[in-house]
This record gives C-alpha cells, structure tokens and sequence, in this order.
C-alpha cells in the first residue's frame, strides 16, 4: 500500500471530527457552523468527485466514508469501482474479494470484480461474477453495464443489449451513459462510445465530465476539431476542471505531433 | 440488528448474519485499499499517448477490415489449407486435376533435388526454388481474390506469404532435418578410397547419435585448429574410425602396431590412412574416444605427429563427435553406403610408402601458403 497517496486522509481523527457523528446531528448537539463529516456526506462527495472525473478524489472521500462507517456497501463498491476506473485493476479485485468476504453474494460488489477480472484478462472468472452478481438480490445498471463490457469483447450485439437494460433501470442517470461510453472506449469501439456520449451530454449539457466523454469518443473517432469543441466547452463550464485540463493538453499535443509527421512527410514525399 | 446487505434483522450481538452470512462486526477492518505502485512514467504522460493509442487501434481495425474485404471474401479456406500443406492438393481439390498433378509432381522433383544438394554451395537456390515454386502455388489459389487488388497488395501478399511459408515450413523441417540427417560436406580431409574432398556424406544427428560408439565406427568429429610453429591443422570436422572406446589403453609400438588393451588392433580396422605416429601409452578417461588422426590436413609442411599432436587430435570427448556415418549422396557416381573396408588396402603402410606423402600446399583464403 502506498501511504503517500493517502497522507490528507485525517485517519486519525481530531476530538473536533470525532465528536461530529450521526448520532450528534440526530441529539442535535452540534454548534451552527461545524462542517458536518458523516459517512452519508463523503459518500455524496465521493459520488460527486467521480461524476467530474476526478477518480483520485472520489476514492480518497469513499474511504473517509468507511473509517465513519464500515457497514456501508456503497462505499466499498465505490471503491472497487474507483480502482478499475484508475485502471489498478489487480488492486481492484483485491479488494472486491475482501469487500466480498464482509458482504456476501453482493450485486454490486461481484460486478465490480467481473469488471476488474475482464480487465485484467480473466475472462472466465469475470464471467462467472458477472453471472453470480446477475443472480443476485436485487438489480443496478452497473451490473448490466460490467455485463455488457465483458459482452463487448465477444458479442457486440449483446453487449448492446445489455447497456439498453442498464438504461432502462429505475434510477439510470446520464453518469451511466457516460459509464457506458467509457467502456466503450476502453475496449476501442469509438462508435457507440460517441452514441451514449451523446445521450449523456443530451441529459446532462452541464456537466463537463459529459462533455469531455463525448470529446474523448470524436478524438477516438479522428475528428479533432469536434474533440477540441467538446473540450472548450467543458473547460468553458469549469476552467479548473482537471480532465478537461489534462485532455485539452493532450489534443493540442496530438495536433502538434500530427503536423510534424505531416511536415516531415510532405519534406520526404516532395 | 440490520445487515447491510441484505437487510435481516439479526439478533444483537450477532458477528454475522443468519440470513447472508455477512460480517455484522466491523472492528479491525481495513478500509484503506490497497494502490498499485507508482512506475516510473507518471500517469499523466501514460494518459496522455491515450490518443495515439486509440488512433493505432482504428488503423490496425481498418487493415483489417480492408484486408478482409479484399482477400478473404469468398475465399475457398479449404483449397488454401490443402495449397499450404501440398502444392497442388487445393487445385486438385478445386477441379484442376491436370495442373495440381503437375505442380505436385515438379515441387516433388524440386524437393528431392534440393534434398540432393543439401551441405553443397547448390543447397540454398535449390530450397529457394522449392518455397518459390510452392509460394506460387498458393498465390494461384488466391488469383480470384487477388484479381481486384491494387499492385502494392499484390507485392505484399506475396511477400507475406513468403515469409509465412518459410517461417513455418521449410525453416523448422530444415532445422529438423539438420538434427536427424545432417549433411557433411568433406572439406581438406586427406582422400581415402573411403572418403574424398568433395563427397557428401549423411551422418546421425543430435537426435539421432547413439549414446556410446563402438571401436570400427566410422564418425563425423570436430577437430580444434592446432598451431606448432609454421605447422597448423585446420579446425573443422573430419570423419574417421573410433579404435578405442571409453576405458581402453591404447598403445602404440615400434611406431606402427596399435593395441588396444593389450590386444593388437589388425591393420584393416586402425584408421583410413596410414600416418606415422610416435610410441605411446594412453588410458582414455570416461567420456573419450581415441581416433587415429589420420584425416585432417595439415598446412606448411610435416607436421609431425608427435605426442601434443596425437593427444590433441586422437582424444576426442563425446561432445564433439556428431554421430556415425551413414551414407554417400555425392558424387553420385559413389552415391551409396559408405565402405569403410575399401580403406584396408592403403592402410598398410607397405601399400604406401613407408614415409608420408609430401603435404600438399592448400590455399588459405585465396592466398596459397608457403
């Protein structure tokens, strides 16, 4: 484990943190102006952190959530979930197995796990999660999301299937679009990547993680002026949205990259 | 007392739960998880060639796509897999019996003399022409498909299908070939009647050598260059006869008779040539062989066969004898076994003259010595 990553984590908590707990707000013993730190808080900050984009965050806040509160199964998905979208997926089934080994048979654990097994390139154990999170209590779009990525390296026309359930589920939000779109993009099928970017931006045109999804979809498309639009839109809604930072640096990189190789060529081709 | 996951009403004081069987007691558990280490390329700059990577992906998809399209639609597979392992087989299996007879047959001629001139300077065009002749074979296959490709494709698939053939073909069978038959190219060995610079010989290979040889065998062994003086042998390979084995003492007296423990070796079993050898004693150690240095040359003048010499050239370690001799493929007009009894007549040394021949002066690169 690396420690410095988690050096702000305030694991060892202040008197001031520690007295501020759920059943302080509920007896009402707080004083007007305390910053509330419950696990119910950083579990809406975490889930807002990765709705911009900002997976280191989002993890950092999921884990304060569970040193408030180690019963909470939203917090360990999150975790897990965080991971493979950090693209630490051996770290990302780790710890699956041990979120699993505190709550068995969960849905949403096992889809994360299926998620990071695929990635990883154990497609029979992701498989096999994703049957056992399928069968399990209860029903998420995440878990039809992990299913249609693991679909999407054999059979496009399931995988498509899949993502339509994922959509169709009670509580399905533009972040599934874009959950959806990102996979796409990781398993390097630009086209319907570009098509839930779309929905996505469609549901949600102010937020900018939408957008840089949709402009990572037109990059992987080679259609870089669109990319360039999507992500000055982005960093036009926040200026200091980091993904948007980071991949408007890497566009304007690829096109100065480009026109050299085609400098070069048109030099070797005169 | 709630579960988490599944929502059970447990009894308090539970540590799990009776429904799902998950953890009710969360003290001491780690919730920190855990992170992969930081490698030595910061993730901004892995991130950043995510372009080129997807970029690299769409023009590999679009190869594909376009070589697929061009190539593989209605492609006969089954013709092509017969093509690949026989030439002629698919055309055969297409209904062109006539040319897949006759391309069988001319890659059959083609690969038998190839065979022939294996170990020559004829070997190399020789299995250039058989994977040419075959790698066109298997072009014709594809004609149909190739009809509406562009000259570049044309070119490529032909060196494509080169290059896979040979990969997978004729370079692993050749390399087979040389562990079980390699061929021994007589290069500056003295001429017996047995063996002559030029023949060809066929002898067992790394697979195929036995594990002990036996005295009489007559073997393919390598020979290190040795320097006395102005004197040189060539390092090489030479074939000789095996006179004694691991164990044995062998002896030599009156600077001709050989003894083998004791037992005088007869005259027709010693060596292909007659060479003079000094009077000695050796007791070969577990792992040697002694063979009468008899058929490698030497360069500028007599070298004398003293006992550096015989020591150096006689023991040979297993290691460095390939294997027994099996059969002459060249000149044909001695293609046959290889009769190691023809050497009894000019190994006496009142068949030849009692001192040896005046060493012959071979050039050496060209250049002839002095």
């Amino acid at each position: 484990m690396n420690e410095g990553r988690f050096s702000r984590l305030e694991l060892t908590p202040t008197k001031e943190v520690q007295e501020i707990t759920d059943e302080s707000i509920r007896a009402g013993k707080l004083e007007a102006g305390t910053p509330i730190r419950t696990a119910d808080h950083f579990i809406a900050s975490a889930h807002a952190a990765r709705c911009n984009g900002d997976f280191e965050r989002a993890l950092e806040a999921y884990t304060r959530a569970l040193r408030e509160d180690r019963a909470r199964i939203a917090a360990w998905v999150g975790q897990v979930h965080v991971l493979v979208e950090l693209d630490e997926n051996a770290e990302a089934r780790l710890w699956s197995d041990k979120a699993l080994e505190l709550f068995k048979n969960n849905g949403e654990l096992l889809a994360g796990k299926s998620r990071a097994c695929h990635r990883i390139g154990d497609a029979q154990g992701a498989a096999a999660c994703s049957d056992a999170s399928i069968h399990a209590i209860g029903s998420s779009s995440m878990r039809w999301i992990s299913r249609g990525e693991i679909m999407l390296a054999t059979a496009d026309k399931r995988a498509r299937d899949c993502f339509e359930r994922a959509l169709i589920e009670p509580g399905s939000d533009w972040f599934d679009r874009v959950q959806i779109a990102r996979v796409c993009l990781h398993a390097h099928k630009p086209g319907p990547a570009l098509e839930f970017a779309m929905l996505a931006q469609g549901l949600a045109p102010t937020h900018p993680f939408a957008w840089i999804t949709l402009a990572r979809a037109h990059s992987a498309l080679v259609n870089g002026p669109k990319a360039e639009e999507c992500c000055r839109r982005a960093l036009e809604l926040n200026p200091q949205h980091e993904a948007a930072k980071r991949f408007h640096c890497e566009l304007t990189n690829a096109r100065r990259a480009s026109r050299i190789l085609r400098r070069l060529k048109g030099w070797i081709t005169r | 007392m709630e579960c988490p996951n599944c929502t059970f009403n447990n009894i308090p004081g539970m540590r799990g739960c009776v429904r799902c069987q998950s953890r009710l007691d969360f003290a001491g558990v780690e919730i920190v998880p855990p992170r992969a280490k930081d490698t030595f390329i910061p993730a901004s700059i892995r991130e950043s060639f995510y372009l080129y990577r997807v970029r690299w992906a769409n023009a590999s998809r679009k190869v594909h796509a376009t070589s697929r399209a061009t190539f593989l639609s209605g492609m006969n597979t089954r013709a092509l897999v017969r093509s690949v392992t026989v030439p002629g087989w698919g055309h055969r299996y297409i209904g062109y019996p006539v040319f897949g007879w006759s391309a069988t047959l001319i890659w059959i001629v083609l690969l038998a003399f190839a065979l022939y001139l294996r170990g020559g300077n004829g070997g190399w065009p020789a299995y250039f022409f058989v994977a040419g002749w075959h790698v066109f074979v298997i072009t014709l296959i594809l004609s149909r498909q190739l009809r509406s490709a562009t000259f570049r494709q044309r070119i490529g698939v032909g060196i494509g299908i080169n290059i896979l053939v040979n990969a997978l073909l004729y370079i692993p069978a050749g390399m087979v070939l040389n562990r079980v038959i390699p061929p021994f190219f007589a290069y500056n060995v003295r001429p017996s009647p047995a063996i002559r610079t030029g023949d060809v010989l066929l002898t067992q290979g790394p697979w195929t050598r036995p594990a002990r040889y036996l005295r009489g065998d007559l073997v393919q062994y390598r020979v290190p260059q040795l320097t006395i003086g102005y004197n040189y042998g060539l390092a090489g390979f030479v074939a000789d006869r095996i006179v004694a084995v691991p164990g044995d003492t062998f002896e030599i007296k009156m600077q001709r008779d050989m003894y083998v423990n004791g037992d005088l070796i007869p005259e027709n079993k010693r060596s292909l040539n007659w060479v003079p050898l000094p009077n000695m004693s050796i007791t070969l150690g577990p792992d040697e062989y002694f063979i009468v240095p008899s058929a490698f040359h030497t360069f500028n003048g007599n070298l004398s066969f003293s006992n550096v010499v015989v020591n150096s050239y006689g023991k040979v370690k297993y290691d460095d004898i390939v294997g027994k001799v099996l059969w002459r493929i060249r000149p044909f007009h001695r293609f046959g076994p290889v009769n190691i009894e023809q050497s009894e007549a000019t190994a006496s040394p009142d068949a030849q003259s009692a001192t040896p021949t005046a060493p012959e002066t071979v050039p050496v690169n060209g250049v002839p010595t002095p």
